[in-house]
């Protein structure tokens, strides 16, 4: 079933965003609805093409549903349609929190630089590949990023890569971020 | 459900399919095919040959993403020779690549997907606008809903149904990639998707045969005649809820890949004796030459004179595999 979010879960999900960035959410939905895809008979339940493990704040145990950005004329469509139904852009799983997702992690780095570190090339191919990015490869980053945050890794041009976590120091040739889930999964994942 | 005919094959025929391994019944079908649809002898032989060779490749350019201006600049930086198509700008052909297009950074920000200039058509003929409600039914693996979606600037709401678990997946997963929110994804048969008249269009690129994969599958060289027979029936109970779904007044678009009438006029046939009307494709030629024309004439079926309004690529003669589209109108109801 794809449904209109309650006021509880946006507010949850705009809270989240805010703590990024004030005012962060408009830009996130930027004129789409956000909506809720719940595990339902017919199409797959959510988080079969895995989210970002752990990837924002640790959540309790309960329900996973998805968050998707859709247009307002699906949440009009009859409620026969969007039972049973899946859709829109998922960008990140509510259980009790907000855990971003890969393209969540897209929208994202369009409205903000917080959170995100720009890598170089070389650390472009290999994150692809699911590997971890040494802090001599990093071009620039968030400076209130802190040991164990998620973070987005960007290209050179900004282009988000997926989602990484903070394990040492941005200073060096030691690993700095893990790769956590990663544009290449779409080839991986085939 | 229509049987494939049989049709007589002349000594050339047989000898040339007997030479390249392809049955004997089919290539004097396809023969049969190419001189209806109004392709000349020597075009004709250009088709045959055309079926054992490799079709360019192209990638379409995922206009919910970027350009095909932009996303043409940065395959040449990777050392791709791109050209964008005459027929349809966004599908770039690739004339020369260092690596395969899906390795790149740009498939993987979902800029662009490899796909067909001919399977580019029946997105490209059913004209879709912002804000309207489309139906695609037999959807993945998702490249004409993303090429839909882009039409619709992502404003609206597309309706995609799919019964296969596994290409589910695929549809999904490629629709993400391409960042598309304003599609509804529904895993089952178009028989089953509920309601009635709440579409402004429906695209049904239906399950086929596929002889017009030949050139990139040489297994369909052997296809079994029953093969026909079987999926018309498929193809049938698809359009039967393409007209349930579809409201008055509203635009059908039925595509395959492959050249069996049965699958293609006999279909379009039965919609326009329901009392549809066909309408123009919009495309007339592919690269400078001249598509191949619906047929109004197969043994055993009255196809009317309007069906030349539908289009048929044939591998050989265009740079393409073969796919035959058409566009219909319901009667009843304003325009879309």
């Amino acid at each position: 079933m794809i449904r209109a979010a309650t006021q509880e879960e946006e507010a949850i999900v705009r809270e989240s965003l805010d703590a990024v960035q004030r005012g962060l959410f408009s830009g996130f939905l930027s004129g789409k609805r956000l909506a809720i895809v719940e595990a339902d008979e017919g199409v797959e339940p959510p988080g079969s093409h895995p989210p970002a493990q752990g990837a924002g704040p640790e959540t309790q145990a309960g329900p996973r549903r998805a968050v998707v950005l859709v247009d307002p004329a699906v949440l009009a469509l009859p409620e026969t349609l969007r039972q049973g139904a899946a859709g829109g852009l998922q960008v990140g799983i509510l259980e009790e929190g907000f855990a971003l997702d890969l393209q969540g992690s897209v929208v994202l780095a369009r409205e903000t630089r917080r959170q995100c570190i720009r890598v170089n090339e070389k650390a472009t191919r290999l994150f692809l590949y699911g590997r971890a990015i040494l802090g001599t490869s990093i071009l620039e980053y968030d400076p209130s990023l802190r040991f164990g945050d998620h973070c987005i890794v960007t290209n050179p041009r900004r282009e988000a890569l997926g989602i990484g976590r903070v394990v040492g120091s941005f200073k060096g040739a030691r690993t700095a971020v893990e790769a956590v889930h990663d544009l290449g999964s779409y080839l991986r994942d085939e | 459900m229509a049987e494939a005919v049989r049709m007589p094959a002349g000594p050339q025929v047989r000898e040339w399919a007997a030479r390249h391994k392809f049955s004997e019944w089919m290539a004097a079908r396809f023969i049969a095919v190419a001189q209806r649809s109004g392709l000349g002898p020597s075009d004709r032989l250009r088709f045959l040959d055309g079926l054992r060779q490799k079709v360019p490749s192209y990638v379409r350019c995922n206009a919910l993403r970027t350009t095909p201006d932009v996303l043409a600049t940065r395959l040449r930086a990777r050392g791709f020779l791109v050209q964008p198509s005459e027929m349809d700008p966004a599908v770039l052909r690739i004339i020369q690549a260092p690596i395969s297009q899906g390795a790149t950074l740009e498939h993987l920000l979902g800029w662009s997907s490899p796909q067909d200039l001919a399977s580019a058509a029946p997105a490209l003929v059913l004209g879709a606008v912002p804000g309207e409600t489309v139906a695609d039914l037999a959807a993945a693996p998702g490249m004409k809903t993303l090429h839909v979606a882009g039409d619709m600037q992502d404003e609206g709401a597309v309706v995609a149904v799919e019964p296969d678990p596994r290409r589910m997946r695929s549809l999904r997963m490629n629709l993400e990639r391409g960042g598309a929110s304003c599609v509804l994804l529904r895993q089952h048969g178009a028989q089953e998707l509920p309601g009635e008249g709440w579409a402004d269009r429906v695209l049904v690129d239906a399950p086929c045969t596929g002889e017009g994969t030949m050139p990139k599958d040489k297994t369909r060289r052997q296809g079994r005649v029953e093969e026909t027979g079987r999926l018309s029936r498929v193809q049938e109970e698809i359009l039967d809820a393409a007209d349930r779904v579809l409201r008055p007044g509203g635009v059908l678009v039925y595509a395959t890949c492959t050249f069996a009438p049965e699958e293609n006029e006999v279909q379009v046939a039965r919609l326009l004796a329901q009392g549809y009307r066909m309408e123009p494709v919009g495309i007339d030629a592919c690269e400078g030459v001249p598509l191949g024309h619906g047929i109004t004439e197969w043994p055993g079926h009255e196809l009317p004179a309007e069906m030349a309004m539908a289009r048929r690529f044939f591998p050989g003669v265009h740079p393409t595999l073969g796919f035959f589209v058409a566009r219909l109108r319901k009667e009843g109801g304003g325009s879309p």
